[in-house]
């Protein structure tokens, strides 16, 4: 009983949720300028504007339009595009693929190289070697993630010639932007773990593991770095919902045909119906990886459900 | 990098170290030499900033007297950078600020109140959370254009919900602490055990996450001026000479590369504070979650 | 509401589905590519075998294939691969036969047009003089005179069929430029439109170019075209892919890494990397004017309401300096709202001269000696160096006092202001375009009274601009233009700066690159016989 009726309040939270954001992208995106004059061109007559107005139903009163569009978001349309004519949420559904690829991708990357090393700095960080390999994160860090995409681009594309930077049909074009996004993500992500695990090390039960004579390399695979991860599922989350509302500036830069490119394109024509189904898809999806992420914890460690809520 | 050396050999060795912490100690010399070449800028550039000549368009580091080169306009990239410095630093202080204020706010308010106003202040949160930010900075352009408060307010309305989690979160633990729970047995108001207990106990948490942020929204400038939407045109700020730089990678490479090398530098600076006050925070027995 | 659900459902699954499909295609695909690595030691052999014409363009047109939807470059870039008009004005500003052949006056307001015969739609469907009047009328209509290009083709009368391949076209005022304005009205399949309607057409377009659309987007987030199996000209090379980036930087990467075949819009300091790597510099014929015009209207009381201040303003610019640094001396400076080449350009003006001591003495005249300041909103990335040289302006102009803000804006707010007449600045940048026509016409026609809510209006200059525009007879025509050209030199509704015209990169595999339309010719391309079939990717 009381499980399903935390699931109704999931659902509740998740209908408001978007009602929110459309509602809030409705009356925001008002503010932003007329798309109707964009569209008719630099030479446009105020007839002209007038008649489109009319056939896009802009020249209804807001409230009204904003009711016209609350009935026809119920019904999951968002009207055509304003730059491309095609309709919008299947034009940003048509774009989802390539931002699931790069977010795991990415992500893969990230997760495959910040493990290993926020371990290992985290299980000895006062010798030699790992404090450099700190610093060098720390320095890492500091760099935009598109002057690392840039770099790259300019040394691997342009230079040696060795990778393509354009779209995703080839698969060496995936290389580039994964390595990127990684660069950007990896160091938060290490120095987290490493945080963690050498928190965890100095934790009592691990001293009572040593105590009965559990070895050094058991002590960290066994006890400190599970503990580790559960400190990390929210951030590795909070990086993978940041991934899926478009990492905008590498899909710009990969020519990335994903929903990052689209929001950046987007902006520039004001096409209103495609912005508003993009923030409608990143909305569901953030509060779907809000949720996985949710879930995770209660399964890694049940406590957490009762702090949490 | 001499400060380095300077910094750590030399304070450790002569004078007892002002803080618990070596990385404390250090990230505060780093961000004192910044601030130094900020307060003596008008003296060390050798150059205007903001007035170039043509015709020593793209010369290279040390050339012709100018100490990291010249850009696409030949204005000297040495002066524009300290230049940078106030306006990149202060604003990214100023945003971490207002999302510090907001999200602490919210984070607070949603842990003292029970039902459903905790259910609304959290739908907020997400909300903010799920909105793409790129959209919130186009409508901050469209509305007010592009300059140092609407950047600063875009980037805090952007951020201001990592400070409403991570207060939340922390805040309801230390509700359930036996001394708040005494006085709130002794009937003390609900904003006083906010102020009088819960916000100092989170003291560590945000002096750590305050470091932190700081240094995403010094990387966070760029990323705008990148998409157009962020310090007005022809201001050297450091996202604006990265933004800049772009388009003459394989002629002027330096151009990328200074004002990079300056914001890591801050960033690392910045970090070291961090880091710093986390280790003193868990030497007194606290833990932190970046 | 259950279908909708049900289908936005299903369209989501398939998003996964086809994640999870190119995930494992990635999977094989790499460990392919790893076996290759290792066997051969070396990862740069391309794997490519398909020939594909690859060409960075800055956008893809607004509305997509609606070629009705905008006016000129950079639309016209696409549109001029799948449609035709009844003209086109060739590389050397010529109006030359597209779909016509031939065209007269029979008189002052009526224009014979004779049709090429044996085209087809790439449908299959024939082109011929009833279908062209099918599109004129609707072009003529309620719904087509409000699009961009029905806008322009207000001042028609009527079009009339003589014949299968006769045309006549009758206009309200004698209109001399008709064949000009006709290059750029694009003549689609009738059926297809009316059974389509605008949007869906757009998706899916059919028209009688020489390459017919698959996708508007493939996999590389390109346009992919496809040659036209029924058009009236075989294109060298099978398929096309436009890649729209807008981002200079990543647009000079692919181009310079070899990833694209042709590359619009470069800068004139990627020259001589490009040259060295063996690419053609190419600088786009139809060129237009970079200037900065000034809210007379708007700001009467505003320094630059004096004709004395804008001449100033334009003696205190070093245009020669901007032209040779900036631009490596590609754009050159304009003395006016034209380029050579252009009809009714005026040789003998020269542009003015770099005279900040003049500019100083107008100002004082003009009762600001101490200077003054104003603002001026700018769009960033519409000329590949703008930024740079607005900001050199902004250099030259605080030398003689005034002190200039860049105000950077959205185009988005920026068509606002101007199409509003709302301008919160006093001056703003637009060019002075005559690419569309090639003649100097249409430019003085916005920089005048003749504009919605100008931003400069002469009751003065408006009799003789209305002559330019009806004057039938060629000479007279010309002169009245060059005389205009002094007028608008001399008011200086404008900053003049420099002559700009796009350039283009064409990597050295492919050989036969024309323009036409302000558009490359990208059926008459082919592949150099020497060099490898494949671009190096």
């Amino acid at each position: 009983m009381a499980r399903i009726s935390s699931n109704l309040r999931l659902l509740g939270n998740f209908i408001v949720l978007l009602l929110g954001i459309t509602t809030l992208m409705f009356f925001a995106l008002r503010a932003t300028g007329d798309p109707i004059i964009v569209m008719a061109g630099e030479n446009a007559s105020a007839e002209m504007i007038d008649s489109l107005r009319q056939q896009y139903g802009f020249d209804q009163p807001l409230l009204l339009q904003y009711v016209y569009y609350l009935g026809n978001v119920l019904k999951l349309d968002f009207g055509a595009s304003l730059a491309s004519g095609q309709e919008a949420l299947p034009y940003v559904l048509q774009q989802l693929p390539a931002t699931f690829m790069l977010a795991l991708f990415g992500m893969t990357v990230t997760i495959t190289v910040s493990v290993p090393i926020g371990i290992w700095l985290g299980a000895r960080p006062d010798r030699t070697g790992p404090r450099i390999v700190s610093a060098a994160v720390i320095v890492a860090q500091g760099l935009p993630g598109f002057v690392t995409a840039l770099i790259l681009i300019q040394l691997f594309v342009v230079k040696l010639m060795w990778l393509p930077s354009l779209g995703y049909a080839d698969v060496r074009t995936w290389i580039l932007p994964s390595v990127s996004l990684a660069s950007f993500l990896a160091p938060k992500l290490i120095r987290v773990i490493a945080a963690n695990v050498s928190e965890s090390m100095r934790q009592e039960y691990i001293r009572t593991a040593r105590s009965i004579g559990m070895s050094e390399r058991g002590v960290l695979w066994r006890e400190a770095f599970p503990n580790a991860i559960l400190g990390t599922v929210a951030l590795i989350g909070a990086q993978f919902a940041f991934l899926f509302s478009g990492a905008v500036i590498i899909e710009v830069l990969f020519h990335w045909p994903g929903i990052g490119l689209l929001l950046f394109e987007s902006t520039q024509s004001l096409d209103f119906p495609v912005l508003q189904a993009i923030a409608f898809v990143i909305a569901v999806l953030v509060f779907v990886v809000n949720s996985l992420t949710n879930v995770a914890f209660h399964m890694i460690d049940p406590r957490v459900g009762k702090v949490i809520k | 990098m001499s400060a380095r050396g300077n910094g750590s050999s030399g304070l450790r060795g002569r004078i007892k170290v002002p803080f618990d912490s070596i990385e404390l100690t250090l990230g505060i010399v780093f961000l004192a030499i910044i601030l130094m070449l900020v307060v003596f800028r008008s003296q060390l550039q050798t150059h205007d900033p903001y007035v170039g000549d043509l015709l020593d368009r793209f010369s290279e580091i040390g050339v012709n007297g100018h100490l990291l080169g010249t850009d696409n306009l030949g204005r000297d990239v040495w002066s524009r950078l300290l230049e940078g410095i106030r306006w990149s630093i202060s604003a990214a202080v100023i945003d971490t600020l207002v999302a510090f204020v907001i999200g602490t706010f919210v984070g607070l308010a949603a842990a003292q109140s029970t039902g459903w106003a905790r259910t609304i202040l959290n739908q907020i949160v997400d909300m903010a959370l799920a909105f793409p930010s790129l959209i919130i900075a186009m409508i901050v352009v469209a509305v007010v254009g592009r300059g140092f408060w609407p950047l600063t307010i875009t980037l805090g309305l952007v951020t201001w919900p990592v400070f409403a989690r991570i207060v939340f979160a922390e805040a309801l633990t230390l509700l359930e602490r036996d001394y708040v729970k005494a006085s709130k047995s002794f009937g003390a108001r609900p904003l006083l055990i906010m102020l009088g207990h819960i916000l100092p106990g989170l003291r560590p948490t945000l002096a750590v996450v305050l470091a932190f942020h700081f240094a995403d929204m010094l990387v966070a400038e760029s990323a705008l001026s990148f998409l157009g939407l962020g310090a007005p045109l022809g201001v050297p700020t450091w996202g604006n000479l990265l933004q800049e730089s772009r388009d003459y990678l394989m002629v002027a490479p330096w151009l990328l590369a200074v004002p990079s090398v300056g914001i890591i530098y801050t960033v690392v600076a910045v970090n070291l504070i961090g880091d710093g006050l986390a280790s003193i925070a868990r030497r007194k027995g606290l833990r932190i979650d970046i | 509401m259950k279908v909708a659900v049900s289908n936005a459902l299903s369209i989501s699954a398939d998003a996964v589905l086809d994640a999870l499909r190119e995930a494992t295609r990635f999977s094989v695909q790499a460990v392919k590519l790893g076996a290759v690595c290792i066997l051969l030691g070396s990862c740069t052999s391309s794997t490519i075998g398909r020939d594909v014409l690859r060409v960075g363009i800055v956008s893809l047109p607004p509305a997509y294939g609606n070629p009705y939807a905008a006016m000129g470059a950079p639309a016209s870039v696409t549109w001029q691969q799948l449609f035709d008009g009844l003209t086109r004005i060739d590389e050397a500003g010529n109006i030359v036969g597209a779909l016509a052949t031939d065209w007269y006056l029979i008189d002052p307001h009526t224009w014979h047009f004779k049709l090429r015969r044996g085209v087809q739609f790439s449908n299959g469907s024939p082109f011929d003089a009833e279908i062209a009047k099918e599109v004129f009328d609707w072009l003529l209509g309620d719904a087509g005179r409000f699009t961009p290009v029905g806008n322009e083709l207000r001042d028609l009368a009527e079009v009339s069929v003589l014949d299968s391949h006769e045309l006549l076209i009758r206009t309200r005022l004698p209109d001399p430029i008709l064949p000009n304005r006709l290059a750029m009205v694009m003549m689609v399949e009738p059926n297809e439109w009316r059974n389509l309607g605008p949007k869906a057409f757009g998706q899916m377009p059919v028209g009688t170019g020489p390459y017919v659309l698959r996708t508007w987007r493939n996999k590389n987030g390109a346009a992919e075209l496809l040659a036209n199996g029924n058009g009236w000209r075989r294109p060298h090379v099978n398929v096309v892919e436009l890649y729209p980036l807008l981002d200079h930087a990543a647009r000079f990467q692919a181009a310079i890494s070899n990833q694209l075949h042709l590359a619009q819009s470069m800068k004139p300091e990627e020259m001589e990397i490009f040259r060295k790597r063996g690419f053609d510099v190419l600088v786009d014929p139809s060129k237009q004017i970079i200037g900065i015009a000034f809210d007379v209207v708007g700001h009467p009381e505003s320094p630059i309401s004096d004709r004395r201040v804008r001449q100033a303003i334009n003696y205190a610019v070093d245009r020669h300096s901007i032209s040779k640094i900036i631009t490596y001396g590609i754009h050159k400076p304009a003395s006016q709202g034209a380029a050579p080449g252009v009809f009714g350009y005026n040789p003998d003006l020269e542009p003015y001269p770099f005279d900040p001591a003049k500019a100083r003495e107008l100002l004082r005249e003009a009762g600001y000696a101490n200077g003054f300041s104003i603002k001026a909103t700018i769009v960033q990335g519409t000329y590949a160096n703008d930024t740079e040289i607005y900001q050199k302006v902004q250099e030259d102009l605080a030398d003689v006092g005034i002190e200039i803000t860049l105000v950077a804006t959205l185009f988005s707010d920026w068509i606002r202001q101007y199409v509003t007449g709302e301008w919160r600045t006093e001056a703003f940048s637009l060019g002075w375009n005559t690419a569309p026509y090639h003649d100097a016409i249409r430019p003085m026609d916005y920089f005048s009274c003749g504009k919605a809510r100008p931003f400069f209006c002469d009751q003065s200059m408006m009799a003789e601009i209305e002559n330019a525009a009806t004057e039938i007879r060629s000479t007279e025509r010309e002169q009245a233009l060059q005389k205009l050209q002094i007028r608008f030199h001399d008011e200086a509704p404008s900053l003049f700066l420099l002559e700009y015209g796009h350039i283009w990169v064409a990597s050295n595999k492919v050989s036969g690159f024309e323009m036409a339309n302000g558009a490359p010719q990208l059926y008459k391309l082919r592949y150099s016989q020497a060099t490898d079939r494949k671009v190096n990717r």
